[in-house]
């Protein structure tokens, strides 16, 4: 298969890309994949390579939207860490999060991320046991609800599915536990 | 706590369980890695920390590590302790990335005596935890990486109730698992099925790509199958998934195999033969002619057309030719032209004494 971009180097990047309800798929050179790794338009596939910026592409902004207001941009671009000094914009460039503050102050954005890169956002794996105490275990299960509620009303049926897997994983860990 | 000066040459002796190449499937599957991403929630992430910062986050992995009789002996290695040369030879061996052995403040690996395990500490993020095993031991691999993260989180995970594990780059978010394996395809690359492979690997959230790919194909037809997406899933279907996938392409290689000899078996044996020549009498072979002779002779030899010849040894000879290993058992900085006659007398040295029927 030849590059999907150059048509003329073999295609060697296989990339399966969620854009909303799309799927996109690139067959891409090395070369092709690395160039538009850097420009953002892709993610980065190779695992010990981190690339700087490889991400901003993905990141919702004030371009791509297009629907936010002034006020709603410099809202956006007054965002900073308080706690790792990352602003929005060197959060946008890099693609990468400062600390665990970070996925708070740039929480509005993480679940469409999140979405566009796994196709989820929420985890459904195992938890640090020191994670789940009684306490924040309710609160998940209280944010999972509202999730599976959300969910269903935009028809993302399998999301729901995944959320409902998930609920079911909180009652049981606290079954377990009591 | 305890921090040794380490030499290249030793580093480059030392064991690595996977190439005893006696698990499952494991002369198709060379060998099998699962990787765990995790960050501490008391410290900035490693781009955004200070020197100071780096070194108290090392200081306090490598703490854990040396108190932590669960996942002892596992040795530390200072980075910036290491000549060039010892810093090659971790990442011929997978066990330090490469963006890893730039060194820097804070920078460490520790690793286990076996060869089994390795956790990078201020990487990308604050902890990477390695598990490497032959063949398709995945879920033993994910059982070794999972018995040193239980013993790492008391330290305090950053996690989060929905998105689980936090990274620094929201690719590796969630499980922050990636399981992978290095598979050995030349049947099917000769009979050019890779192509279609790699789509449908695609198509279901797996990545493929080529160990060594530097043109249009993957020398040596070495493979790399991993899962693309961290977060959703759980780390037992992630893991399944792979395991599959893998085991999948292990039946299409072998099958594959039968299919080459039914249609092209002179030429298959020609090929082999000539390789095996190759192998026992070339004074010069560069990087890529030498993966190719070891696949097609592997492989060959695999389907009884060449003599039989221990994984473990094919194995090793894959680390052996590449470049910091050679020169790492030189007594002098050998130059270009010199690493391609030295990779010929590693091969020259193995092949020639063989006998070309019978046992070894
Ligand atoms: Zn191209
Ligand atoms: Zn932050």
């Amino acid at each position: 298969m030849k590059c999907g971009r150059c048509s003329g180097r073999d295609a060697e990047v296989h990339i399966r890309q969620q854009k909303g309800k799309e799927v996109v798929e690139y067959h891409l050179c090395r070369d092709c994949a690395e160039q538009m790794a850097k420009d953002g338009l892709i993610p980065d596939m190779s695992f010990d390579f981190p690339l700087e910026s490889f991400l901003s592409g993905l990141f919702p902004g004030p371009a791509s939207g297009g629907q936010e207001d002034e006020e709603g941009n410099s809202a956006l671009a007054g965002l900073a860490c308080g706690r790792c000094g990352l602003d929005h914009s060197a959060f946008r460039r890099s693609g990468k999060y400062g600390c665990s503050d970070c996925f708070a102050i740039f929480h509005d954005s993480l679940g469409p991320l999140l979405r566009k890169i796994h196709g989820f956002d929420i985890h459904r794996g195992i938890r640090p046991k020191t994670a789940c105490n009684a306490a924040s275990c309710a609160d998940d299960a209280e944010t999972l609800r509202e999730e599976l509620r959300q969910a269903i009303e935009k028809e993302e049926y399998e999301r729901a599915a995944v959320i409902r897997d998930r609920i079911r994983g909180t009652d049981g860990d606290h079954e377990n536990r009591s | 706590m305890e921090i040794m000066k380490t030499g290249a040459r030793e580093l480059a002796d030392s064991p690595l369980e996977w190439l005893k190449g006696r698990g499952e499937s494991s002369d198709i599957v060379f060998s099998c890695r699962v990787r765990l991403a995790r960050n501490l929630e008391r410290f900035v992430f490693p781009w955004r920390a200070d020197p100071a910062t780096l070194n108290a986050i090392a200081d306090t992995i490598r703490a854990r590590i040396a108190s932590d009789h669960s996942i002892k002996p596992l040795r530390s290695l200072v980075i910036d302790s290491l000549d060039p040369l010892a810093r090659g030879i971790l990442v011929e061996r997978h066990l330090v990335s490469p963006a890893l052995a730039r060194g820097g403040p804070g920078r460490e690996a520790a690793m286990d005596e076996k060869g089994i395990l390795s956790v990078m500490v201020n990487e990308e993020d604050h902890i990477r935890i390695q598990a490497f095993l032959d063949g398709l031991r995945i879920h033993d691999a994910w059982k070794a990486a999972r018995e040193a993260d239980q013993s790492l989180e008391d330290l305090g995970y950053a996690f989060d109730g929905k998105s689980g594990f936090l990274t620094t780059c929201p690719t590796n978010m969630g499980t922050g698992l990636r399981a992978s394996v290095m598979i050995h395809l030349p049947a099917l690359s000769v009979l050019r099925k890779i192509g279609r492979i790699v789509a449908d690997c695609g198509r279901i959230g797996l990545t493929v790509r080529g160990m060594y790919g530097e043109g249009s194909d993957s020398a040596g037809s070495l493979f790399q199958v991993s899962n693309q997406v961290t977060l959703g899933q759980s780390e037992e279907e992630l893991l399944e998934k792979v395991y599959g996938v893998a085991s999948g392409l292990v039946d299409k290689e072998r099958s594959a195999r039968t299919q080459l000899m039914d249609v092209k078996g002179s030429e298959l044996e020609d090929k082999a033969w000539r390789a095996w020549g190759l192998l026992r009498y070339a004074r010069i072979v560069d990087r890529r002619e030498s993966l190719e002779l070891l696949s097609i002779s592997r492989m060959a030899s695999e389907m009884d057309i060449l003599p039989p010849v221990p994984a473990i040894i094919w194995n090793r000879l894959l680390l052996d030719i590449q470049q910091a290993h050679m020169q790492a058992r030189a007594d002098r900085p050998l130059g270009a032209e010199e690493l391609d006659a030295r990779r010929a007398d590693v091969f020259r040295r193995l092949f020639e004494p063989l006998p070309e029927t019978g046992a070894i």
